[in-house]
């Protein structure tokens, strides 16, 4: 059974505030008679609230390991309530030291009632969807129209130039990005917004309290070469785009990359089953996770948690990547990815395509039987060892994905670090590493990080020593050349964790 | 010579693309790129395509330029990827030595303390209560990681939750934090190195003394005034007022053999308040003779920031004689002084102008001076009260009882407190009948601290038939009754108290009183009496129950009694508490003992008390409070008509929960005057979630409309959308 975690009790918690309150009913001993079932599968308890008698609180884990059904009888509206939280919380802490019980009889058809229904609906396979030739030329047409439109802004832009366009110029490249979001050119559309972003040159508001920002607004420079690229690859978007659209294929591409493209202009929200179908499956697979992140984009409004996950057999990376928008993220029923410790034994999976060096994967996580997590032996991170790349190997599979310009500028490697020290670039003194080959590698965090993780890094590097570093290779197209960040460090069994 | 070819068309194309692309078919550089490239191309055959972009940018017009540029763009990038190599640096160095620290903190708390740490609002813009969060991360212990190390060193330059991290976080994290905090200090930086000089003080303790050390070098070194001055001038700034004031104080830790000689050496010779005041602070460690006559010069100064640190160096000063010359200090001169008293102008007499301006020039020096000889006094008894001894004792009460001056008076009242001394409380208990705020509260302090064992024993004869009858008797009762009720002010107001040293209320405590309590929206008030009953066991002595059963039907003392029957949760009261909210008396502390008490047998009776003429908003509170299903029809049909508390009865409709009340409510809103304060009917529809309401509510909406109330409008049109929404999803 997956470790559950107070992570995975935060992640249920539908305010901030609820697991705050959760600590104070387990700091003032509100619980009695904690138990749980011989399968482990119900756990349950009395919490004194209130009410005269005391609630009836459990956890139900028939349907998920890590997102159990909490059932309280308080008259709480906001659910899971505190009581349920804290039962999870107290499960999370100490739960193999909860004596073994006999659940209450309710409990018992409840929970085999709720495990019918998730057999169901996993058992229900998603239908592809069914294509209307003639909606499907209006839409082509429509996004054609709206590449045309696009087209002609790109190249007043271009002309006028991006040092020149006014505040009303940034909300015309805003309201082309409203109108290819309308056209269902989601891709697209977010490429524009971010242009649009790094051309409003704003800084974060400093808070009344004057609190100590610790990420540097970017330079001017490094937002020029930012606007620069973005703009090119605006561009390229629109150029494949167009061809796309019109039935041409790039010259050379593969059909995955074609598919790629498709997404990268489209913003596709692919089905599992399309994916299946297309032959985008693996089966079988462990993955341990390197790194996990989050992210909050405010121009897209929009936060994201993404997942680095070593692929134990073969060495791959593959990126597991949610997202909400803002409005969402508050909802108790959207959660976002969490961070998972153990190893995922992974049935069937969908790996997105493109030729990326960390493809996305993606499975069905309404089936439990797809997914199982145990936890980390000495093994896996043996293994997790022996699959270090030395530096250069990392270098050619990134430079690969640089000379597509649609692909990101950056990519999540797992690199063999045999020495650490630091080493002067310019006035500034930076963490660097040595592979077995001698190959260097400095390591500087991307200007627009959201977590910094270089001095994490020296921190752990000089106390823990050498190891394998999961680093995110990034191109910086000021100093025209490739920096690591590094997101953890696996000294011996250890894993530290540099960022979040 | 490539590399540099191709960087600079790197930064050519960006600078078109910046400036726009109308100078590109004309530009310089682009025909520098296409010579260069077209001199590699037949080595590197990939720059061919390069070469014949270039030629397009520079044979295009108009338009035509941008796309063409944008493509040459679109090729740089890949040129670009395919030669990228990481950045190479100098030598390799061994990196600074570190100390273990593991990041195992769980993702959650991560993310909560990253963010009350930089943004300090929530993902929805909501403020964070940042000490909160960080006070929370302390006692859970889940600060020790290695991805908030540097954040917490950051934290120290925050003014507010600089401290706290000082204190409470970054001294746990030892040499991890410590090498970092001293790359971060500035000896020359204000409040934040301080702190920092501090924090690596209270870190590596004795080890820091080289740093402490330079930061004292500028402040002791002698004949500094000129050059002070001239370093000054020269641009050198000198180090900072606050470092200097943390290395002064630090020495105690990190030199403590010597900190006493040198800190008495600097004090004589500094001019600045607040290094001398960390001079002061540090000589409470002190033995000396020497030491004691500065720290008593230093306590009868002028400067406040001196004075207030010297209180607490001279309590804690261990010597001898320190005590007995404190008190020469009280010398009949330094007490002579009377209440000042304006002089009357004589009948008739009329002043000139100036004869005024004089008197009041006059009155005010008589003032400060008399505030000044107060002032001095009043410290040397607070120093005096932390060193009892009978002499002490008696002087102190002498000065309470016989002193002219009101303030003299209660300095040494507060003296005596502080002493704890069992004749100086006996003395203060004295006095449990006068008035006044500050007297009365030693008193009543005082009255209980005698003796927390035998509180209810003493108190008895203030509660006797007799007592009540005498003329003080009622306002001494009620003020020692508000304390057992846990409503009092003196007892729960005085923060030193330790908790731990409550003894226990003995075998006839009602077990469970510390139970949370009946209501959830009351619960945090409740949680307060909880802990009032936990840190005086007295309040649970069972033995109030009988005396406060009789003192339910006295005119003024029965909130308290009712109050304390609450929190007894003694049954015995119900009857009489029902009665006391029939008759309309006191029926606030009536409903929230009953609340307390939380006997639902009791429901039948309050819903009957319903159709009371006079009817009591506690009544309707508490049959909320105890969601009774049985009063919902009879406020319904209290609601069918406009009623002045129709406000509470919806709120109670919303606390009972029960779906059916949402239609009266909402035609309720119909009335006249229902609309212009509408919050407790909508709120209660919000979350009775019945669509059955939605007719008279778009009923509601025309009339709110009518009225222009924007704020009522949005409202309203905001409960119809929430009902109005797929039940589906």
């Amino acid at each position: 059974m997956a470790e559950f975690t107070e992570d995975h009790v935060a992640a249920l918690a539908p305010v901030e505030s609820a697991l705050g309150d959760a600590r104070g009913l387990l700091r003032k001993s509100a619980f009695r008679g904690f138990a749980r079932s011989a399968d482990g599968v119900l756990v349950f308890a009395e919490c004194k609230g209130s009410a005269k008698e005391p609630y009836k609180v459990s956890l139900d884990f028939a349907s998920s390991k890590v997102a159990p059904s909490m059932r309280c009888n308080c008259p709480s509206r906001q659910r899971p309530c505190k009581h349920a939280l804290a039962l999870a919380l107290a499960f999370a802490q100490r739960g193999s030291a909860f004596p073994v019980g006999q659940p209450p009889a309710d409990l018992i058809e409840k929970s085999e009632k709720l495990k019918e229904r998730r057999e169901k609906q996993s058992t229900v396979e998603e239908k592809p969807r069914k294509v209307n030739e003639a909606a499907l030329a209006r839409k082509t047409s429509q996004q054609l129209d709206a590449l045309v439109s696009l087209e002609k802004l790109i190249i007043d832009v271009a002309t006028t130039g991006l040092g020149g366009l006014k505040s009303e110029g940034v909300e015309g490249l805003i309201d082309q990005a409203n109108r290819l979001g309308d056209s269902q050119l989601q891709g697209a559309r977010e490429r524009l917004i971010r242009l649009a972003s790094l051309l409003q040159a704003h800084r974060d508001e400093l808070d009344e309290e004057d609190l100590p920002l610790l990420r540097s607004p970017l330079s001017d420079e490094d937002r020029h070469a930012r606007l620069a690229d973005a703009l090119i690859q605006l561009w390229a978007v629109l150029r494949r785009g167009q061809r796309m659209l019109d039935g041409k294929a790039e010259e050379g591409d593969s059909r995955s990359e074609s598919d790629a493209q498709l997404e990268a202009l489209l913003g596709r929200a692919w089905k599992l089953s399309e994916l299946k179908e297309a032959g985008y499956w693996v089966t079988g697979r462990s993955l341990l996770e390197l790194a996990h992140e989050r992210h909050e984009d405010p121009s897209l409004e929009r936060i994201s948690a993404e997942g680095y996950l070593l692929d134990l057999d073969d060495g791959s990376i593959f990126v597991e990547w949610t997202a909400l928008p803002f409005a969402a993220a508050r909802r108790p029923d959207t959660r976002l990815r969490p961070s998972r410790l153990g190893v995922l034994q992974l049935r069937e999976a969908a790996l997105y395509p493109g030729e990326l060096v960390n493809r996305r994967i993606r499975w069905n996580d309404r089936d439990e039987a797809v997914l199982s997590e145990r936890s980390r032996s000495a093994e896996d991170i043996r293994r997790l060892h022996a699959m270090a790349r030395p530096v250069d190997a990392a270098i050619k599979a990134l430079r690969e994905q640089l000379k597509n310009p649609l692909a990101p500028m950056q990519a999540v490697f797992l690199l063999d670090a045999r020495r650490f020290g630091q080493s002067l670039w310019g006035d500034q003194r930076l963490t660097a590493m040595e592979d077995g080959a001698g190959q260097r590698l400095l390591f500087r965090d991307p200007p627009d990080a959201s977590f910094p993780t270089s001095l994490n890094l020296a921190h752990a590097a000089a106390a823990f020593g050498p190891g394998s570093v999961a680093t995110r290779l990034w191109y910086d197209p000021v100093a025209r050349g490739i920096f690591g960040q590094a997101l953890a460090l696996f000294a011996g069994e250890r894993h530290l964790r540099l960022g979040t | 010579m490539a590399h540099d070819l191709f960087r600079a068309f790197d930064q050519d194309l960006r600078r078109l693309l910046l400036a726009g692309s109308g100078s590109a078919p004309a530009d310089e550089g682009l025909t520098r790129a296409r010579e260069g490239f077209a001199a590699l191309a037949p080595k590197v055959p990939a720059l061919g395509a390069v070469v014949t972009q270039i030629d397009r940018v520079l044979g295009a017009r108009g338009r035509s330029a941008a796309s063409e540029l944008l493509s040459l763009g679109a090729l740089n990038l890949r040129l670009r990827g395919a030669q990228a190599r990481p950045i190479g640096g100098g030598d390799l160095e061994p990196l600074p030595p570190a100390a273990p620290l593991d990041s195992s903190t769980p993702q959650h708390d991560l993310e909560v303390i990253h963010r009350a740490l930089t943004s300090g609002v929530t993902l929805h813009g909501k403020k964070i209560h940042r000490p909160r969060v960080i006070q929370d991360a302390v006692e859970r212990g889940v600060f020790r990681d290695l991805r908030l190390l540097d954040l917490w060193v950051q934290a120290l330059g925050d003014p507010t939750l600089g401290d706290l991290v000082a204190t409470q976080i970054l001294p746990e994290l030892g040499e991890a934090a410590a090498a970092r905090i001293e790359r971060q200090f500035n000896p020359r930086g204000k409040s934040a190195d301080a702190r920092r000089l501090r924090c690596i003080v209270a870190i590596r303790g004795e080890a820091a003394r080289p740093l402490v050390e330079a930061c004292l070098k500028a402040t002791e070194a002698p004949a500094e005034g000129e050059a002070r001055k001239g370093r000054q001038k020269g641009g050198e700034r000198e180090m900072s007022v606050e470092v200097r004031a943390a290395a002064v104080a630090a020495l105690e830790k990190v030199a403590p053999g010597e900190a006493e000689a040198r800190v008495c050496a600097l004090y004589t010779s500094e001019k600045n308040q607040e290094v001398r005041a960390a001079c002061v602070e540090v000589m409470g460690i002190g033995t000396r003779d020497s030491t004691l006559t500065l720290l008593l010069q230093a306590l009868q100064e002028d400067s406040g920031k001196v004075t207030a640190v010297a209180i607490p160096s001279l309590q804690r000063f261990r010597h001898p004689d320190a005590t007995r010359r404190l008190l020469a200090l009280l010398t009949p001169e330094a007490l002579d002084f009377k209440p000042f008293k304006a002089p009357r102008a004589r009948a008739g007499q009329k002043l000139t102008r100036a004869q005024q301006q004089a008197s009041q020039k006059e009155e005010q020096q008589a003032l400060r001076s008399l505030a000044e000889k107060t002032e001095r006094v009043g410290r040397v008894l607070q120093v005096l009260g932390a060193r009892p001894s009978p002499e002490v004792i008696d002087r102190l009460i002498e000065l309470f009882r016989r002193h002219p001056v009101e303030a003299i008076r209660q300095a040494a009242g507060s003296a005596l407190q502080l002493s704890r001394d069992r004749r100086a409380l006996e003395v203060l208990a004295e006095r449990i009948d006068e008035e006044g705020h500050e007297i009365e509260a030693l008193a009543v302090w005082a009255f209980f601290h005698l003796d927390l064992t035998t509180v209810f024993e003493r108190m008895e004869p203030f509660l006797s038939d007799e007592a009540l009858a005498t003329k003080k008797g009622t306002s001494v009762a009620r003020k020692l009754l508000q304390e057992i009720s846990g409503a009092g002010y003196y007892l729960d107001h005085v923060e030193d108290e330790p908790e731990e040293e409550a003894p226990p209320a003995g075998p006839e405590a009602i077990p469970g009183l510390d139970a949370p309590p009946p209501d959830d929206d009351g619960e945090q008030d409740d949680q307060l009496y909880t802990r009032k009953l936990t840190r005086f066991p007295f309040r649970k002595d069972v033995r109030w129950g009988d005396v406060a059963l009789r003192l339910l039907d006295h005119k003024e003392l029965s909130p308290q009694a009712a109050q304390i029957l609450g929190n007894l949760r003694d049954p015995r009261a119900t009857a009489p508490l029902l009665a006391m909210l029939a008759e309309r008396r006191h029926t606030g502390a009536a409903a929230q003992a009953l609340q307390r008490i939380n006997d639902r047998s009791i429901l039948p009776a309050l819903v009957a008390l319903l159709s009371h003429k006079k009817l009591s908003p506690s009544v309707v509170h508490l049959l909320g409070v105890f969601r009774a299903r049985e009063a919902v029809e009879p406020l319904c049909e209290l609601l069918s008509h406009e009623h002045e508390l129709s406000h509470l009865m919806y709120d109670a409709l919303r606390r009972i929960g029960d779906p059916g009340a949402a239609v009266p409510i909402a035609s309720a809103l119909l009335h006249k005057g229902a609309l212009s304060y509408p919050y407790q009917a909508l709120r209660a529809l919000h979350q009775l979630d019945n669509p059955a309401a939605l007719p008279h509510l778009h009923e509601a909406l025309k009339k709110a409309k009518k009225s222009k109330n924007a704020w009522v409008v949005r409202q309203i049109e905001e409960l119809v959308a929430h009902l109005e929404r797929d039940r589906k999803v």
